[in-house]
């Protein structure tokens, strides 16, 4: 599944639908190119294992990468929860899209070592 | 300020929100088999389903659409339902689950609880699924399949209990009258028992079912707004349920309706100048609760002071609703005030009352006040009078020896009144002025014993006897009661009636001087002004509350409530109330 844009401004009056769970798994399977169940229908129940799987994904694969983060991930069933979930999950996208493109960059300018938007260091 | 009380200060109140039901499970346990089509439930159905009192846990479902993200729910895991959480049993979206219902004895009806749009088929009959369901069964085992209507969504089976278990709100209740009564007359004064009938629609035919229901059912009713209801009275079914044009009436008596079932025999009251008060509390409080009454809530009893004046006090033998009617109105004696109030929500107190509510006169219907003769002498014809003493023997005589058996129960009548009983060879002993019953700890056993006698002939004559061990001797110290007085009169002296009694005891209770039962002097203090009205209601009131009356003229009178009449009927709300002038 291609990656779509996490929401983040989830609020305790919002509801969780199925496409919000494949959007949550799916992204989570892009960014760690691993198989979570991301094919979730009306007639699925979410489970505290595929939660915790969405979890321990999210933490081996920022720590792999070298990702902090102020969000904490928790099994709570709340607004909060999925926000930080899915800012974790925007958050990790984006540090490793940012060290793809560095290894891209580097491997472009030689010794040069990226280090932003249009700025190497020699 | 409660909401309750923020309505009832404005001119046009909203609809009180109504609340009721019946619950009308036998104690029978149900098992549940073969059930297939519920891809998500409990792991222990069979006890989860027959538990309605478990509360449902709600989970991250994804039916319709979707769950909140408020807290409320959590992840499923596969689990057994507790006492903290169940989830029962549901079907796919749009889904069918089956089950069979087993029972020990036959039943005349299941009540099943569900959520979702969907039919319960049962014995051949589809019914609507409305959330709680009765399904008439006359059977020990029945099939239930469960189907849902909705594509988007399950059914959810939550409980499935035996027997009839209903509850109304307002979208369902025709109407609700409850009779709460007390009686606060000076001459002749009763038990009072309160009552409810409720009136209510119920969509499918179950009047053959709900025609099974046993006597003493419980029937609860609240009533106020969301997050202000009053608290939950609880009555008992007093007569058959019916059922007519899918109305179902139900009629209710609050538990003191056993007071008058429950007879006492003669019962002592032992009591000191300094444990009076405590002493006929506590005393009032096991006729209350020897009836089968639970209490909902009741004050400490009084404390005991040092005063050691021994004095004994005899009831006669009498039925509950006798004895606690008259002490409730014999005892009054400056703030100690014994006061029993059932009407659904069972509460003793020793405390002098004070004003609790405030009623405008502006806001009632007309008020009509009458006023009875005073009484001026308070009579007796009793062989004992209207006072009498009770005089104490302080010897113990032997009533009877018994010849007994470990481990069995005896009584014996002693054949009089008595201020103290004992036995000996005993355990578990009980006593009224009268009798007393135990079991025996040891076998009484016997031996031959063999005496010589030297006649004057100068004969040697042997006499074989029996000596017992281990007897049961039942002793007594006797009570004998002195008449006092026949009469009392009103001081000062008026112009009045004389009221005749017949005393339910012999003796009296004092506090250090002060005489506390029986208190006939009390009641020339009570006022013989009573009144009525129609007013908008609340149903937090009780019979013997104390309320500040707000009169059209600008004064204020305490009153006392005698009996409240509360309809709910048509939307809207009425009580009619009668009290008494005064702190009765």
């Amino acid at each position: 599944m291609a990656w779509i844009t996490p929401k983040t401004d989830w609020l305790e009056t919002d509801r969780c639908t199925y496409e919000d769970m494949n959007r949550i798994a799916g992204n989570v399977n892009e960014i760690c190119s691993i198989s979570l169940k991301a094919n979730y229908t009306q007639d699925d129940v979410v489970t505290l294992t595929e939660c915790q799987n969405i979890i321990i994904a999210l933490e081996t694969m920022a720590e792999l990468a070298g990702y902090t983060s102020d969000e904490t991930l928790t099994e709570l069933v709340t607004a909060d929860s999925y926000n930080a979930v899915e800012s974790f999950t925007l958050g990790l996208k984006t540090w490793i899209d940012l060290l793809l493109r560095q290894t891209s960059a580097a491997i472009y300018s030689g010794d040069g070592f990226y280090v932003g938007e249009d700025k190497y260091l020699r | 300020m409660s909401l309750i009380d923020t309505n009832n200060a404005k001119q046009i109140r909203p609809p009180f929100l109504i609340s009721c039901g019946i619950a009308a499970r036998p104690n029978i346990n149900l098992s549940f088999s073969n059930i297939t089509g519920f891809p998500i439930g409990d792991t222990n159905p069979s006890s989860s389903l027959d538990s309605e009192e478990w509360p449902i846990k709600a989970i991250a479902d994804l039916q319709g659409d979707g769950f909140p993200l408020d807290g409320s729910c959590s992840f499923y895991a596969s689990a057994a339902g507790s006492e903290d959480g169940k989830i029962g049993l549901m079907t796919h979206i749009g889904g069918t689950g089956s089950l069979t219902v087993s029972a020990s004895s036959e039943i005349p009806a299941l009540t099943i609880y569900t959520r979702g749009e969907g039919t319960i088929t049962a014995g051949g009959v589809s019914y609507e699924a409305r959330g709680v369901n009765v399904i008439p069964v006359n059977s020990t085992s029945i099939s239930v399949t469960f189907t849902s209507t909705d594509a988007t969504a399950r059914m959810e089976v939550q409980s499935i209990i035996p027997g009839i278990n209903l509850s109304w709100d307002n979208d369902s209740i025709i109407s609700i009258e409850l009779n709460l009564r007390s009686d606060l007359s000076i001459e002749n004064s009763q038990w009072a028992v309160s009552e409810i009938e409720i009136q209510a629609y119920y969509a499918d035919d179950i009047s053959e079912a709900v025609s099974t229901i046993a006597d003493n059912v419980p029937i609860w009713y609240t009533c106020g707004y969301t997050g202000d209801m009053s608290p939950d009275r609880r009555f008992y079914l007093s007569e058959p349920v019916t059922m007519k044009d899918n109305i179902i009436t139900i009629k209710g008596r609050d538990a003191s309706g056993a007071f008058i079932k429950t007879t006492n025999a003669a019962q002592i009251l032992n009591t000191t100048s300094g444990s009076g008060k405590y002493d006929l509390y506590v005393k009032l409080m096991h006729f209350i609760q020897d009836a089968g009454i639970t209490l909902r809530s009741k004050e400490s009893a009084p404390a005991k002071t040092s005063g050691s004046v021994e004095r004994s006090l005899i009831f006669k033998a009498n039925t509950s609703d006798v004895i606690i009617q008259n002490i409730i109105n014999l005892s009054h004696t400056g703030s100690y005030w014994p006061t029993f109030v059932d009407a659904g929500i069972p509460k003793l107190t020793h405390s002098k009352p004070t004003s609790k509510w405030d009623i405008y006169e502006a806001d009632c219907g007309d008020v009509r006040q009458a006023a009875a003769r005073n009484v001026s002498r308070i009579a007796s014809h009793d062989e004992y009078g209207l006072h009498s003493r009770i005089v104490r023997d302080n010897t113990a005589q032997e009533i009877v020896r018994r010849h007994v058996t470990a481990d069995t129960r005896y009584s014996q009548n002693a054949g009089g009144y008595y201020w103290k009983l004992s036995v000996s060879n005993a355990k578990d002993i009980s006593v009224t002025a009268e009798s007393i019953w135990w079991t025996a700890i040891l076998n009484t056993t016997s031996f031959g014993v063999i005496g010589y006698e030297i006649t004057t002939d100068g004969e040697i004559v042997e006499h074989e006897s029996t000596i017992y061990q281990n007897e049961s001797v039942v002793k007594g110290k006797a009570a004998s009661i002195i008449k006092l007085l026949s009469s009392i009169i009103a001081s000062p002296k008026r112009a009045g009636m004389t009221m005749v009694v017949d005393p339910i005891a012999y003796g009296q209770v004092f506090t250090e001087s002060v005489l506390l039962y029986p208190n006939y002097n009390y009641l020339f203090n009570r006022s013989n002004i009573t009144g009525s009205f129609i007013w908008k209601g609340d149903p937090r009131m009780q019979p013997r509350d104390v309320f500040t009356f707000h009169r059209l003229d600008g004064t204020t009178q305490t009153c006392t409530i005698e009996t409240i009449r509360l309809k709910h009927k048509e939307g809207g709300t009425q009580a009619e109330i009668t009290y008494r002038l005064g702190v009765c």
